[in-house]
């Protein structure tokens, strides 16, 4: 099953929330118009407008009302990934040339603040002080999360504790304020917000988790890049850190990797062999499995609905997706 | 630094806040706090003062809007160049990404107090910056005074709006000239003094004939910046005199930026 599958019936307002997105990265300038353009075109699964109109029916859904929330939501994703892929000094992105390297560093900075700021002019289309104290207060953890990212980054002394703060504050949060937002700009119950936060939280979890965990066991194919790239980035998640702990050969490995940073594709290749041999994937699948057990626990507080049924498939299919 | 600098200790103590606000350990470790433009902080100052706006919304107003300026500063710092080691990979990573940590703040700073107006306005002028620089950068100029537009627009925008946010329209050709005075002085005294090339040298080199350009390179371009410095000088001081109550900072800070960036030293040797 494909995640579209699941949010088939909210197919038509997705459709809107996309055409919202596009009319409003409609900037004066061509490259700055082209780059936005080129970034919509590489699409994306749009999973934040998805969250918040799933749980914008848990309130009274009017698609005119809350579009908003969605389409600042995914402007404010493709503006962080934008800038990221200078930080990363990444090529390529889902297989399309990035706004960095297909223009430069500056276009890039100029593409990624002009779509951040809409985003947040957007968003004072509500006038709730909640919504804006949400997102804003989850903008600037992003930000915190980002730079300990790269603080961390070829550290190999760093423990469970720094790993599972950072992947909160780089994915789950985003996708908890995307539940939480759309239920409150529908004027969904408090109750029902709270649980709609929580799930989105712990999906939001067990998706970056799953991610760590498809770099390891992905083909390059599937994966669109080289398999170990995080580790090869000086990124250490859950599978290395767990196999560090378990093994002192695998330990010594990227320690030496993280030091001198010199690893070859074939030594990642017997490094990760490595790391699966220590048990770290099926550790870390078990870690992603409860955070969504704990996802379902959320949605349990809820009343049943189709848009509860859809959450609840798109936390399974998160669990089973291969890449 | 310049004299007005300590305005008051009220605007000292705004900046103050700044600098605490934005601290972060690790940022520090590696890229140096940003630089407040203390006449965009000065100026702002003064607008609120005369609009008897209290005390709490003229800290947030400036404290807002020099985050966006730092924001927006420290992203146009990120180097294009192709990175030669790793300290300066380090350093170009978080520039990026303490200019986003800085405009989030600002978000977060108004979000607490409720303030979607003030939001509103400095998300709109972030836009209009951006695609002014786009226009600058990418040389879309036609005409030297569209790019001239934009050179304001990227230095005036957030100022302006806010000037027309609280009615004071009064306000918007003072911030124009004088910033756009401080942009010749600044860019004309960093190509004499350094051989450094900013956005106004093209647009002027436009206006000169492809043979001077060979020939008279350097007479031609300084001639250029001159003219537009004594012209927006004129217009500045001639609207100053209308502007009352704080014609005497303007008259007292333009005399500090021909010192500051040598422009009759200059004037002089070249005679």
């Amino acid at each position: 099953m494909k995640l579209t599958d699941i949010y088939w019936d909210y197919k038509p307002d997705i459709n809107k929330i996309e055409k919202e997105i596009e009319l409003n990265i409609d900037a004066n300038h061509p490259i700055l118009q082209e780059a936005s353009s080129h970034l919509l075109k590489a699409g994306g699964k749009r999973i934040r407008p998805v969250f918040v109109l799933l749980s914008a029916q848990f309130g009274e859904y009017n698609i005119e009302e809350i579009k908003n929330i969605g389409v600042a939501l995914e402007m404010i994703h493709m503006a962080s990934l934008v800038h990221d892929d200078v930080v990363d000094d990444a090529d390529l992105r889902r297989g399309k040339k990035t706004i960095k390297s297909k223009w430069d560093n500056r276009v890039a900075m100029y593409t990624g603040d002009y779509i951040f700021a809409k985003a947040v002019e957007i968003a004072t289309y509500y006038d709730t002080p909640d919504i804006h104290k949400i997102l804003s207060h989850a903008l600037v953890e992003m930000c915190i999360g980002e730079v300990e990212q790269i603080r961390d980054q070829y550290d190999w002394n760093q423990n469970l504790r720094m790993y599972f703060r950072r992947i909160k504050r780089k994915t789950a949060l985003l996708i908890a304020i995307s539940c939480q937002l759309g239920a409150i700009a529908s004027g969904a119950p408090e109750a029902h917000v709270r649980a709609l936060s929580r799930f989105g939280y712990n999906v939001g979890m067990a998706f970056q988790i799953t991610d760590d965990i498809l770099d390891f066991v992905g083909t390059e194919k599937e994966l669109g890049k080289p398999a170990g790239s995080d580790l090869l980035q000086g990124n250490i998640t859950l599978p290395a850190l767990y196999a560090m702990c378990r093994c002192d050969d695998v330990k010594g490995r990227i320690i030496h990797h993280l030091d001198e940073n010199v690893m070859d594709k074939k030594e990642m290749g017997e490094t990760i062999s490595l790391i699966k041999d220590t048990g770290a994937i099926d550790f870390s699948k078990n870690i992603a499995d409860r955070y969504l057990m704990k996802s379902i626990e959320a949605l349990n507080q809820l009343p049943d609905s189709k848009a509860k049924t859809a959450l609840q498939k798109i936390a399974n299919y998160i669990g089973d997706r291969k890449f | 630094m310049s004299s007005t600098y300590l305005y008051s200790e009220e605007l000292k103590s705004i900046i103050d806040s700044f600098y605490t606000k934005i601290k972060h350990p690790y940022l520090q470790k590696y890229i140096e706090d940003p630089q407040i433009d203390a006449d965009q902080a000065v100026i702002l100052y003064m607008m609120l003062k005369e609009k008897k706006v209290d005390q709490a919304y003229i800290s947030q107003c400036i404290l807002t809007t020099i985050l966006v300026q730092a924001a927006l500063d420290t992203h146009e710092q990120v180097s294009v160049d192709e990175l030669q080691n790793e300290t300066n990979r380090k350093k170009r990573q978080l520039k990026v990404l303490a200019g986003d940590y800085y405009s989030s703040l600002y978000y977060s700073v108004l979000s607490k107090v409720d303030d979607v107006t003030l939001i509103k306005v400095l998300a709109k002028s972030i836009q209009e910056i951006n695609e002014s620089k786009m226009n600058v950068y990418k040389n879309k100029i036609k005409k030297i005074q569209a790019g001239f537009d934009d050179v304001r627009t990227i230095d005036t925008s957030l100022l302006r709006n806010i000037a027309n946010m609280l009615q004071m329209s009064e306000w918007k050709n003072v911030i124009e000239e004088f910033f756009f005075l401080k942009r010749l002085l600044k860019e004309r005294f960093l190509w004499l003094d350094k051989g450094m090339k900013g956005s106004l040298v093209d647009m002027l080199l436009y206006e000169v004939s492809e043979t001077d350009k060979n020939t008279e390179y350097r007479g031609q371009l300084l001639a250029r910046f001159d003219r537009h410095i004594e012209v927006t000088k004129d217009k500045l001081l001639h609207i100053s005199k209308d502007w009352v109550v704080n014609a005497t900072f303007l008259q007292k800070r333009v005399h500090e930026l021909l010192v500051e960036n040598k422009y009759e030293h200059w004037v002089m040797e070249e005679g």
